[in-house]
């Protein structure tokens, strides 16, 4: 039972040094508040609004109108043009169209016309999006004209009805979300969650060389404990504080931000799991430095690392290439993709691959150091 | 049976032979000093001893019961004082303590109350529940001596307990340390300070270059130097005439003058002296200062190496 005297002492000395509560669950959830509200999501429903000028007078806006209206895009009409840039200053609208008096006239007689775009520099997305709706109606009129030369001029209001008939060039569709997307404050709180948690259950098996720095190891390793008792009460105390930490912010992310964090069974395999693999990180860097401070310093750097190249802060595993390949050596990458699993398709099986890699990041660097534990004073 | 024997403890680090055939033991009740100079060995011996270390040869038996780094029972008979601070710096000296004490498998009440009376031995009692960092060093000495007390060892281990420690503490520790060794405690104690091993110890083992060169009471150690003791008579005078005259004093063995001083070799300084001031008085020789030197552990260890014990 000394594992649990040791695993006490541990975590009274880690709660009175409040750098559990700082690590573990202060500065997690306040980065995942902060960055959900500074940085818009893809979680946040992406709407514009178009006006439409038109002064031709012919018909021509109101089918673009009447086209438009099974869009997603929110259409309005002016006037004039000037109405439509003041509704676009007063936001409005994000951006217009013009079409200018006789542009039916002057299509039907193969003269040059122009549609005026009226873009707004803050919203681009919008004006390309008005650019796509001018270029599709140019498009169709340019159909028209090649219908009506074709027929060699018979007929050409009945071209122009048969034209009509034919699907419109533009469309626009709402894109279904994948299985494995997570809304962006989910995704924050996740990424913070295990970001952090790298660095408070390394913190925990790093102690073993502060016990050294110290001059405690020796009185340790004097008295009547075995060395697997010492060993597993530094894992039992680092365990304890990473499920506590991933439990609060699982908690207090759903309860204050509203994350999805899905199968609760989910999330506490894969939690298990990222204490495990950071156990396993933590132990191996203990063995490769020389003091408490050097392996501190190594733990941060490597805790950084993989949580950028996992995606912790940015979705690096969306990107193509080399640098999404190199993501996948990353636990936090795994987890991210067991807890999008997780909240997605809510598939055990896809959970518990992505649960399994992780593990095994920890279990095999583990091994590596548990045939080094000499190095980190721990003799037998 | 000895509470402790430990024979040919050998360990080597790279090229550098720490401990060659270290071999002593100890028996209960009885006060054991390894001394020698830092680098000697001592540390080394007694994180072997202590099962800290793994020793490249040799045995250790506590109370008959063999000792590497992976037992459990003999480490249980051992109490034991690092030199330096071991104790954790957030945690309050009851806390400290408690928590070594579970170690060793002292708890519920009797823990407590255990707990209460190292604090009380070691002068804390008031102290007690402030975090240790708010510690002077000499109350961070104490406490870390009364952490290897707590379990009642029958074997205690201090490796240079003083160390660094201002003198009055200094005095309280081995003050402590007699009444713990006649309390019935079997202590082994390491320093390099030849008053402190005369002071406490029953036997006392010489240990340089990690080897222990002689070892034995003070009065066997002395012996190999000789029992002869030096008076210095700083003198005016006609001193040559005085030196020679001083032969003639029963105990007197040899007698020489040099720069203003007469050297005599005296079998027993203290009851020679009286007829030795007479003599040389007698002789035209004004003595101003008398200074007698009687032969120590640290003659025994410069007439053992060569060197003194501070070199």
């Amino acid at each position: 039972m000394n594992y649990l005297t040791i695993a006490e002492k541990d975590l009274r000395q880690r709660l009175r040094d409040k750098s559990f509560f700082v690590l573990g669950i202060v500065v997690p959830l306040a980065l995942t508040l902060i960055l959900s509200n500074l940085i818009p999501g893809d979680d946040t429903d992406f709407s514009t609004t178009l006006v439409v000028v038109d002064l031709d007078g012919a018909g021509t806006g109101e089918q673009l109108m009447g086209a438009l209206s099974d869009s997603p895009l929110e259409v309005e009409s002016a006037e004039t043009r000037e109405a439509a840039v003041d509704l676009i200053n007063d936001g409005g609208a994000n951006s217009g169209i013009v079409i200018p008096a006789g542009f039916s006239a002057a299509t039907q007689s193969f003269s040059p016309a122009e549609i005026e775009v009226l873009g707004n520099p803050g919203a681009q997305v919008s004006t390309l999006i008005a650019e796509a709706v001018a270029s599709g109606l140019a498009s169709e009129v340019e159909t028209v004209q090649l219908a009506i030369a074709a027929s060699g001029g018979a007929d050409p209001l009945g071209t122009v009805d048969a034209v009509g008939q034919t699907p419109s060039p533009i469309t626009l569709e709402e894109v279904a979300v994948g299985d494995r997307q997570l809304d962006f404050v989910t995704y924050m709180s996740i990424g913070m969650a295990i970001f952090f948690l790298f660095f408070t259950v390394q913190f925990g098996i790093l102690s073993i060389l502060e016990e050294q720095r110290d001059g405690t190891m020796a009185r340790l390793l004097a008295a009547p404990l075995s060395p697997a008792e010492l060993l597993v009460g530094k894992s039992l105390s680092s365990v304890t504080v990473g499920v506590v930490s991933m439990a609060v912010l699982v908690v207090g992310s759903t309860l204050i931000m509203g994350a999805d964090w899905g199968n609760p069974a989910g999330v506490v395999i894969l939690s298990l799991a990222g204490i495990i693999s950071a156990m396993g990180i933590g132990a191996l860097l203990g063995t490769v430095a020389k003091t408490a401070e050097q392996a501190n310093s190594y733990a941060a750097i490597v805790a950084i690392t993989l949580g950028l190249l996992g995606g912790a802060f940015f979705p690096v595993a969306q990107a193509s290439g080399a640098l999404a390949a190199l993501s996948k050596i990353s636990p936090h990458s795994w987890l991210l993709r067991g807890f999008g699993d997780n909240t997605g398709s809510g598939h055990m099986r896809d959970v518990l691959i992505a649960a399994g890699v992780v593990v095994l990041t920890g279990l095999i660097p583990g091994a590596i150091a548990l045939s080094r534990r000499d190095r980190m004073g721990v003799t037998t | 049976m000895a509470v402790l024997e430990c024979s040919d403890l050998r360990k080597t680090f790279g090229d550098r032979d720490a401990v060659r055939g270290v071999s002593f033991f100890i028996d209960a009740e009885e006060t054991y000093g390894l001394l020698g100079p830092n680098g000697a060995g001592k540390t080394t011996t007694i994180s072997m001893v202590c099962g800290i270390l793994k020793r490249d040869r040799g045995e250790v038996h506590i109370n008959g019961q063999p000792l590497t780094t992976r037992s459990v029972d003999p480490k249980g008979m051992i109490g034991f004082v690092p030199q330096d601070l071991a104790i954790y710096p957030d945690l309050t000296a009851r806390e400290n303590l408690a928590f070594f004490g579970k170690l060793y498998g002292v708890r519920g009440v009797k823990l407590k109350k255990r707990v209460d009376e190292v604090l009380e031995i070691i002068g804390l009692t008031d102290r007690a529940n402030d975090q240790t960092k708010e510690f002077s060093g000499g109350m961070k000495r104490r406490l870390n001596i009364g952490i290897g007390l707590l379990h009642k060892p029958e074997l205690l281990v201090l490796d240079e307990p003083t160390v660094g420690v201002d003198p009055q503490s200094r005095n309280a520790i081995l003050e402590s340390v007699e009444v713990l060794s006649g309390e019935g405690m079997a202590v082994l104690y390491t320093t390099h300070y030849m008053e402190e091993a005369e002071r406490l110890c029953d036997r006392v083992g010489i240990i340089d270059e990690g080897e222990v060169k002689a070892e034995g009471t003070r009065r066997d150690l002395v012996k190999m130097v000789g029992t002869n003791d030096k008076v210095l008579l700083e003198a005016t005078g006609h001193l040559a005439p005085a030196a020679e005259a001083v032969r003639s004093v029963p105990g007197v063995v040899d007698s020489s003058t040099s720069d203003g001083t007469i050297t005599v070799i005296a079998r027993d300084a203290a009851s020679a002296l009286s007829d030795i001031m007479a003599v040389v008085a007698t002789a035209g020789a004004a003595v101003k200062n008398v200074t007698v030197d009687e032969p120590d552990l640290e003659s025994v260890f410069l007439h053992l190496t060569g060197r003194a014990l501070r070199d």
